[in-house]
C-alpha cells in the first residue's frame, strides 16, 4: 500500500495530505497510530512517533499518542450514548472513573456538545457524530491527531463548524489531515504532502507546492486544490497574469485580484443550452409525505421539471431532497398531492414502467449491481427489455467505451474501484435511454479525477447519443461546486418545503436563503462578490474557475 | 414491529431498577408460572404485570398493545391446542368435530396459555425497561470478560444498521427492474452479496476504530458506570416473592400445584 515513504513532521505542525483514492492515505494513518503493524499488516523501515519507535510500542499506547478520526464516522462509533462513546477510550486505558468523567465533560465542551452526554449517538446529525468522534479521541489526550476526510459527508455549515474546530485543535496538537474538500483547509495548513500510488509525490509548504505543481496535482494526480488556486493557475497559463502572492484562501485572492481589469459582461465558457421543450416531464403537485414513523418529510411541495432540464435539488441533510427524488421513481408515493411522470400519476404506474423511464443512481452504487460481470451489468436492462443480442452487444460496447470501462468487461462489479463502480452504475442507467436520470450525491467520497471523469463521461454519453440528448438530469446534492458547475436550475429544499426554485446563478444572490439552509456560496461566487465590494467590475454569475479566468482582461503589456 | 421489541427510554421505577434484579424477577415468575396451575391465580399474576407495565414502568399503551397483538393470539392458540388434546377430566363440555372439550382440558388450556403470556410479558418488560448499557454492566459484574460482553453489544448494534441497509438495497435494485426477471433464489443471492460485503466492511471499520482506542489493550478496564444493586429492585423482588409464596401456599391447599 505504501512504498519507500520518508518524511518528518515536527511537533505542532498542521499537515494537509492530498492524494486520489487509492493513494495510500488511510494506510498511512493506521501506521502512525500503530494498528499497522501491531494489529494488522507489516511494515518495513522505521516509523518514529513522539520519539518512540512505533514497532516497539506496547499496544497499550494505541490511541494515547495518536488519535485517529476515521472516514466512516458511522462505524467508528460503537456505543449507545454520547457519554459512553467519549469515555470508551480512557476506560480502556484504565483511567480512574472520576477522571474519565472529567475528560468526557472537557472533551464535549471543547467540541461544543456539552449537554449531549445522555443523547443516543444514532440520533445525532452527521456533523454532531463527527464531533463526538473527535471528542472521543480527544478524551484519550493524544499529542497527534489524524483526521481522514472528516468533512466528506457534511453539509456546508457543518463543514465550516468542523474547520473552525480543527483550527482550535491545532493550538495543542500536531495535526495530519486528509481531505478532498480543501478550499477552507489549504489556507490554514502549514504544509502539504501529496501521495500518489503509495509514494510521496510532493512535500513542502502549501503555497510552494501548489504554486509549482498545482497543474500536475489537478491534471495528473487527480486531486482537488482550492478553487482560488485553480483560478491563479488558469490566469498564469492563459492570461499571463501573475499574482505576487499565490492565493490559497478567499481573502488572499481578493487582495491579489482587486486591481485586475474584468470584462463587464459575463463571459461564460459554455453557455447553458436553452431549454427548448416546454413539456413537463415531472410534475410535482402539492405533494406531502409522511413516513410510517410519523415524521413529516415533505409539505406542500410543487414544481415542474421540463424535458431536457439540468436541475440540482439541494438542501442540508434531512431537508427532504432525497425523499422528493425518490418520488420520481415511485419508490415513494405521496401521502397527499400527486407526482406525474409524462402526465401519468405515479400511483397508477407500475415499478416496471417507472424503471424504464427514470434512471436513478444511488449514493452507494454497489447496491444496484445485480449481475456478475461488468458486461452483463451494463446489458441487464436491455436484456429484460427483450432486445436482440447483436444490438445489445453494440450498445454495451459503446457505453463501456464512453464510461472508460474498457478492459474491465469480465470483472465482477464488486471488484472495481470506487470511481469505476460509480461510472458503471451511471452506464447501466444511461444505456436504457431513460427520459430522466437522477444522481443521488454523485460526488460523495469521490476525489477530483473520479468526479470529473464521471461527469465528463456522462455529458459525452449525452452528446453522442441522440436518444438521450434531451435527457432530464437531476442532481441531488449539497456539493455547491457541483451545482455551480453542472446545473442550470436549482431547487432548494428546507424542512420539507421548497425554499427556492430558479436559475442557479440567482440562487447565490440571496444570502439569507443560503444561511437559513446551511448552504454556502461556491468559493468563486464569494470571490467575485468580495471583489465587487471592492469596486471591481466583476460579473455576478461567475461560478467556475474557467468562467472567472475568462472574465479577466489579459494584461495590456502582454497582449499583442 | 422494529421499535416495539427494543429498549424504550424513560425514567421510571422500572427503568432505574438494576438489570440483575429484573432478571431474577423473570426467573421467579417462571418458577411461579410453572408451579401454580390455578388459572385464576395465574391471571392475577398477569394482571400484576399489567400494573408493572403501566403503573411502575409507564410504558406507552400503543407499544404494549402492538406487542400484545402478536403474543395474545399466540398464547390463545397454544392454550386452545392444549385444551383439545388434553381430554382428561370427567365432564364433556362440548364437541368440536372429533374432539371433545372436557372440563379438565379447558382448565389445562387456560393454565398453559396464561403461562406463556406471563413469561413473554415479563421478558418484554425486561427488554423495554432495561438500558442495553446496564445490561453489559451487569454481565461484566457476573465476571464475563469485558471483551466478550462488548463484542456482543457492538454486534447487536449492527442489527438496525443492516436492516436499514437491506431496505436501501431493495430500493436500489427495484429501480433497475429486477422484479420481472429474478426468481426467489436469485433475488436472495443479489440481496445477500452487497449486504454481506457491507456488513464485513462495517465490522472491520468498527474493529479497527475500537483497536485504535485501546480496546483490549489491558486485561481489565475502568467503567464510568458500575453495577450496583438497587433498593427499589430488592423491594420489588421481595414483594413478588412474598406474593408468590402466598399464591403457592394457597394453590397447595386447593391442590393446584404441579398439575400435568
Amino acid at each position: 500500500m505504501l512504498q519507500d515513504l520518508s518524511f518528518e513532521v515536527s511537533r505542532g505542525e498542521f499537515v494537509l495530505v492530498l492524494g486520489a483514492s487509492g493513494a495510500g492515505k488511510s494506510t498511512l494513518g493506521l501506521c502512525l497510530n500503530g494498528i499497522v503493524p501491531h494489529v494488522q499488516g507489516a511494515t518495513e523501515g522505521e516509523l518514529i512517533v513522539a520519539a518512540h519507535r512505533v514497532r516497539e510500542w506496547p499496544v497499550s499506547t494505541l490511541g494515547s499518542k495518536v488519535g485517529i478520526i476515521f472516514q466512516d464516522v458511522e462505524s467508528q462509533l460503537c456505543m449507545l450514548y454520547v457519554r459512553d462513546e467519549v469515555a470508551f477510550g480512557p476506560e480502556n486505558l484504565r483511567i480512574p472513573s472520576a477522571e474519565v468523567e472529567q475528560r468526557v465533560s472537557d472533551a464535549l465542551q471543547f467540541v461544543g456538545l456539552q449537554g449531549y452526554e445522555n443523547k443516543f449517538v444514532f440520533e445525532l446529525s452527521g456533523g454532531q457524530k463527527q464531533k463526538v468522534a473527535i471528542a472521543s479521541v480527544l478524551a484519550m489526550r493524544p499529542e497527534i491527531l489524524f483526521l481522514d476526510e472528516p468533512t466528506a459527508n457534511l453539509d456546508p455549515r457543518s463543514t465550516n463548524e468542523l474547520v473552525d474546530l480543527i483550527g482550535r485543535l491545532r493550538r495543542d496538537h500536531t495535526i495530519l489531515i486528509f481531505e478532498n474538500k480543501v478550499d477552507q483547509l489549504a489556507g490554514i495548513a502549514d504544509r502539504l504532502l501529496v501521495l500518489d500510488g503509495g509514494r510521496l509525490a510532493f512535500d513542502g509548504p502549501v503555497r510552494e507546492v501548489l504554486e509549482e505543481h498545482g497543474d500536475t496535482l489537478v491534471n495528473e494526480l487527480g486531486v482537488w486544490i482550492p478553487q482560488v488556486s485553480e483560478v491563479e493557475l488558469g490566469l498564469r497559463r492563459r492570461k499571463h497574469v501573475r499574482s505576487a502572492v499565490f492565493p490559497l484562501s478567499l481573502n488572499e485572492a481578493v487582495e491579489q485580484y482587486a486591481p485586475l481589469n474584468f470584462r463587464g459582461e459575463p463571459a461564460r465558457t459554455s453557455a447553458p443550452r436553452p431549454v427548448i421543450a416546454l413539456k413537463p416531464t415531472i410534475e410535482v403537485d402539492r405533494v406531502g409525505f409522511r413516513y410510517d414513523d410519523g415524521t413529516v418529510a415533505l409539505r406542500d411541495v410543487s414544481f415542474n421539471i421540463r424535458q431536457g432540464e439540468k436541475v440540482a435539488i439541494v438542501g442540508p441533510n434531512g431537508s427532504g431532497k432525497t425523499t422528493i427524488s425518490k418520488h420520481f421513481t415511485g419508490l415513494l408515493k405521496p401521502t397527499s398531492g400527486r407526482v406525474l411522470i409524462d402526465g401519468a400519476d405515479t400511483h397508477k404506474l407500475s415499478t416496471r414502467d417507472l424503471a424504464r423511464r427514470i434512471g436513478f443512481v444511488f449514493q452507494n452504487p454497489e447496491h444496484q449491481f445485480v449481475r456478475d460481470s461488468v458486461r452483463d451489468e451494463v446489458a441487464f436492462s436491455l436484456r429484460i427489455g427483450g432486445m436482440d443480442e447483436a444490438e445489445i452487444a453494440r450498445r454495451v460496447d459503446h457505453e463501456i467505451e464512453i464510461f472508460n470501462l474498457k478492459g474491465l468487461e469480465d470483472r465482477h462489479p464488486f471488484s472495481l474501484s470506487g470511481g469505476e463502480r460509480r461510472r458503471l452504475s451511471v452506464a447501466t442507467m444511461i444505456i436504457a435511454h431513460p427520459e430522466v436520470l437522477v444522481l443521488d450525491e454523485p460526488t460523495y467520497g469521490q476525489d477530483k479525477s473520479n468526479t470529473v471523469r464521471m461527469m465528463d463521461s456522462l455529458f459525452k454519453a449525452l452528446a453522442e447519443d441522440e436518444a438521450v440528448q434531451e435527457i432530464t438530469l437531476i442532481l441531488v446534492t449539497h456539493d455547491m461546486k457541483l451545482v455551480a458547475g453542472y446545473a442550470e436550475r436549482a431547487i432548494v429544499m428546507r424542512q420539507g418545503r421548497v425554499a427556492f426554485d430558479g436559475p442557479t446563478s440567482q440562487l447565490f444572490l440571496d444570502p439569507d436563503l443560503l444561511r437559513d439552509t446551511n448552504l454556502e456560496y461556491p468559493p468563486l461566487f464569494e470571490l467575485s462578490r468580495a471583489l465587487r465590494d471592492r469596486g471591481a467590475m466583476v460579473p455576478a454569475s461567475l461560478l467556475r474557475p474557467e468562467d472567472f479566468v475568462a472574465s479577466v482582461r489579459a494584461l495590456q503589456a502582454i497582449e499583442p | 414491529m422494529r421499535m416495539t421489541m427494543q429498549y424504550y427510554r424513560a425514567n421510571t421505577v422500572m427503568h432505574r431498577m438494576d438489570a440483575l434484579t429484573k432478571f431474577l424477577w423473570i426467573i421467579l415468575l417462571g418458577v411461579l408460572g410453572f408451579t401454580i396451575s390455578d388459572p385464576l391465580m395465574l391471571a392475577a399474576l398477569v394482571l400484576a404485570l399489567v400494573f408493572v407495565t403501566f403503573g411502575l414502568g409507564r410504558l406507552p399503551a400503543g407499544m404494549v398493545l402492538r406487542m400484545g397483538f402478536y403474543f395474545f393470539p399466540l398464547s390463545l392458540a397454544a392454550g386452545f391446542f392444549q385444551m383439545v388434546i388434553r381430554s382428561h377430566g370427567t365432564t364433556v363440555l362440548a364437541h368440536l368435530g372429533p374432539l371433545a372439550v372436557t372440563s379438565g382440558g379447558l382448565q389445562f388450556g387456560a393454565v398453559f396459555g396464561l403461562r406463556i403470556m406471563l413469561i413473554a410479558f415479563a421478558s418484554l418488560i425486561f427488554v423495554w425497561t432495561t438500558d442495553p448499557r446496564d445490561l453489559i454492566v451487569s454481565i461484566i459484574y457476573l465476571r464475563v470478560p469485558y471483551r466478550i460482553a462488548y463484542a456482543v453489544f457492538v454486534a447487536l448494534r449492527f442489527v438496525p444498521l443492516l436492516e436499514n441497509e437491506a431496505a436501501v438495497i431493495r430500493e436500489a435494485q427495484s429501480v433497475r427492474g429486477v422484479e420481472q426477471v429474478h426468481g426467489r433464489i436469485e433475488s436472495l443471492k443479489r440481496y445477500v452479496l452487497p449486504l454481506l460485503l457491507s456488513a464485513i466492511r462495517k465490522s472491520e471499520n468498527t474493529a479497527v476504530a475500537m483497536d485504535s482506542r485501546a480496546f483490549g489493550a489491558f486485561p481489565t478496564r475502568t467503567y464510568i458506570k458500575e453495577f450496583r444493586w438497587t433498593a427499589s429492585g430488592i423491594i420489588f423482588l421481595m414483594t413478588f416473592a412474598a406474593a408468590g409464596a402466598i399464591l403457592i401456599y394457597a394453590a397447595a391447599l386447593r391442590g393446584n400445584l404441579y398439575e400435568r
